[in-house]
């Protein structure tokens, strides 16, 4: 399905995206690269006895803040998917359909059979995931060179690999073009079939007519706010919206066991693919640091308007002005080049990790370009704090709302394991961006917070819910 | 049942509860984050209790019921235990946090009091109240010595609230959802007053986890060990009348009178005073006069 694609593509993406903001902060942050310790230099206006000590407070308050910024759409995504899941009953009916990527089932007659069937729909699935990531990042590095073509340092290369540059570049139009379709999917078919069924559940009567210009409306202006210009909050609420619903489908159509599965083995996917040497997402991310440049720009959560730049490479179209378009992506989360000293935090690396959970991305030739940073461009100086934002991929918050909207369908233990699910998720995720600042350099987020769900999820519904209601029956209180 | 009783419990159950969330934590991301963190030790702490009943379940007979019986009661005690050594532990990581956070400005009005939490909490009910107070409280300058002192001594008692959330959300919100449906309470012979009883002692529970929370700090800050052995001893107190349930008189006033007692102890130790209640309630009249 297309949301493979997208996750391969936005894995690849992101890591290119934030390799791009690696180097672009590299100059201030040479000192951060080498030794790990907070930058020296301090704010003047802030005034205390210790610059570390002061450095290290507004790391750790604007690190808290920005913490805040994603633990509010996560927690909205998640709101979404409970309330959805819990009410209509559509998404937790099994009526037999699966996606063409878990062709195995699971409704077998022994045991030892449904396990490996459902371990071989993982496999297959984090396979294709897998595959397209290999795909794109040899993409990106022949693409590379057509980008390049026109420095004179590259005029050999240029020569060699034009040609199959062009056909590679077209290929990867296409895959753009399909990111583009399956956004469309998104938000006109999948948001009809939910629509309609939450209309079944209330039994609310409605005309085609009605329903129509609804989701005409809904679907083209989704497309605008989140593929060109929209009000932030707008484009946020979308971008929420398409995050529930791709968590939504995930929940009907994968199997029980295929889905826990997933869930792990995407996290340990993740975290191979961004810390082995080998791994893709890494090499994509070395060779975008290499060409200082960005790949795919893709769907983000964005929580402040972005500043967007043009590529170096715009001398190919003519057009080097740099203008301020509001659009989810590509704010320097806290990388500011202008104020090297007012670290956010978490800035490269946490960026850098933030770009490898993307969700459905799509972008054309055009966008891309008008959204790939300038390396050596300033972001319009920023003179509030508050202003810099941050940015969490998309696929982040389909799998935590798959996991806790999976909790809420399937447990027994119903509130008490959602909420756990929960607790163990935001918890993971400030772990996350704790570790960032910590270790400045690439990290995955999928894991720890996938990690501590899985267990909060097994030890809750298997362990604390026998307990919790032989203390609710007899009225106890711990 | 249904609507009005599910609103009725849940107000009672989480309302000082988000009345605190909103006005003295929501504000501020730092203690957002102490108040989920508070939260899953919590939950960790349950973890592991309720997987020793487990085995004790699993390795007992099922069949004897007061066997069984005597194994949740065990649970029961051997959780409290554990809530306490997480709350330890959880005291231990915020100190080491909050010498990092020594030097927080005050320009955002974060260094709040926790006094003014817990006297918000004991007298003062409404948000208007508390609002009033916490602007006072600022103005007047009486804010205690050192700022890192001052950030702890909030940071546990927004940990303290987290612990009470998530005690309350685990004990209250099944019983709510179920509450939505129809039926008929205590169709069997139970008491009538089941929902009733559950909010009332989970709002009874939250309060006295954020007042626990304060006097656990104040007790390993001074190191006077009384304090703690104090507060374990009661929060066992606790746990065990619940015990007495469902003989409610037994259980719900004695609690109610330990939760006003913590309360008025919490805020006199962590620097209130009755001259500054006195302010209080002068100052608002003040205002009343002159607006």
């Amino acid at each position: 399905m297309a949301d493979h694609v997208e996750n391969a593509v936005n894995n690849v993406s992101n890591d290119g995206t934030e390799v791009n903001r690696h180097t672009e902060t590299t100059p201030s942050r040479n000192e951060v690269e080498l030794n790990g310790q907070p930058p020296t230099a301090r704010p003047p206006q802030v005034l205390t006895d210790s610059e570390e000590d002061e450095d290290e407070e507004l790391t750790l308050k604007y690190g808290a803040k920005h913490v805040i910024m994603l633990f509010v759409p996560v927690t909205l995504c998640m709101v979404v998917v409970v309330a959805t899941i819990k009410s209509v009953s559509f998404y937790t009916q099994k009526d037999g359909q699966q996606l063409i990527y878990t062709p195995f089932r699971e409704d077998t007659e022994t045991v030892g059979q449904r396990a490996l069937n459902s371990m071989l729909n993982a496999f297959i699935m984090i396979g294709v995931i897998l595959v397209m990531t290999l795909v794109l990042v040899v993409l990106y590095k022949y693409r590379c060179y057509k980008v390049c073509s026109l420095c004179s340092l590259y005029d050999a290369h240029r020569l060699f690999f034009h040609p199959g540059c062009r056909f590679m570049f077209c290929f990867l139009q296409v895959i753009q073009a399909w990111l583009f379709f399956s956004n469309l999917l998104l938000l006109f078919f999948f948001s009809l079939i939910y629509l309609g069924e939450v209309f079944k559940t209330y039994n609310v009567a409605m005309d085609y007519f009605t329903l129509a210009v609804i989701i005409w409306n809904f679907g083209v202006v989704g497309m605008i706010c989140i593929h060109w210009k929209g009000p932030l909050r707008l484009q946020q609420a979308y971008l929420i919206m398409i995050s529930a619903l791709m968590a939504l489908v995930f929940i009907k159509y994968l199997p029980e066991w295929t889905a826990w599965l997933i869930l792990a083995a995407i996290s340990v996917y993740d975290l191979l693919a961004v810390l082995c040497p080998k791994g893709p997402l890494r090499i994509l991310v070395e060779t975008a640091q290499e060409r200082n440049e960005t790949i795919f720009p893709a769907l983000i959560y964005s929580s402040t308007v972005v500043w967007l730049f043009n590529m170096a490479d715009s001398a190919e179209t003519g057009n080097n002005s740099s203008h301020p378009v509001p659009q989810q992506e590509n704010q320097v989360a806290m990388a500011p080049t202008a104020q090297p000293e007012d670290d956010g935090g978490f800035t490269p690396a946490w960026v850098n990790q933030q770009q490898h959970q993307l969700g459905p991305m799509q972008s054309s030739e055009d966008s891309r370009r008008e959204i790939q940073e300038l390396p050596s461009a300033r972001p319009p100086p920023v003179e509030d704090d508050e202003e810099r934002g941050v940015k969490l991929g998309l696929g982040d918050f389909i799998f935590y709302s798959m996991l806790v909207g999976k909790a809420s369908a399937t447990a027994s233990g119903d509130w008490n394991t959602t909420i756990a699910c929960f607790v163990a998720i935001l918890i993971g995720l400030c772990l996350t961006l704790l570790l960032l600042a910590i270790f400045k350099k690439a990290l995955p987020a999928l894991p720890i917070s996938i990690t501590f769900g899985l267990v909060f999820y097994f030890a809750t519904d298997n362990l604390v819910r026998p307990f919790m209601d032989q203390l609710a029956v007899h009225q106890f209180y711990i | 049942m249904t609507l009005a009783v599910f609103f009725g419990c849940a107000f009672i159950a989480f309302g000082p509860a988000f009345a605190l969330f909103v006005f003295t934590v929501a504000k501020d991301p730092l203690r957002v984050i102490i108040l989920i963190a508070g939260a899953f030790f919590w939950l960790l702490s349950l973890l592991l209790s309720s997987l020793v009943w487990f085995i004790a379940i699993k390795a007992s007979n099922s069949q004897d019921l007061t066997l069984q019986r005597g194994l949740l009661i065990f649970g029961v005690f051997f959780s409290v235990l554990l809530q306490e050594v997480f709350r330890f532990a959880y005291y231990r990581l915020l100190r080491k946090a909050t010498e990092g956070l020594a030097a927080i400005s005050d320009d955002d009005g974060s260094a709040i009091s926790v006094r003014q939490m817990a006297y918000g909490k004991l007298c003062l009910c409404s948000a208007e109240n508390s609002l009033v107070l916490l602007g006072f409280m600022l103005h007047s300058g009486s804010l205690d010595g050192r700022f890192d002192q001052m950030s702890l001594c909030v940071s546990c008692a927004v940990a303290g609230l987290g612990f009470g959330i998530m005690s309350g959300a685990f004990s209250m919100i099944n019983i709510l959802s179920d509450s939505l449906g129809p039926g008929t309470v205590g169709i069997f012979g139970d008491s009538q007053y089941y929902f009733i009883i559950t909010a009332l002692m989970t709002l009874a529970l939250t309060l006295l986890h954020t007042f626990w929370g304060v006097l656990f700090f104040e007790g390993c800050e001074k190191s006077r060990w009384w304090v703690i052995a104090a507060v374990v001893s009661l929060h066992l107190l606790v746990a065990g009348l619940s015990l007495l349930n469902p003989l409610y008189e037994g259980s719900l006033p004695p609690v109610y009178g330990i939760t006003l007692l913590m309360g008025v102890w919490a805020f006199f130790s962590s620097g209130g005073s009755l001259h500054s209640l006195n302010a209080l309630c002068t100052r608002r009249k003040a205002e009343g006069e002159s607006s």
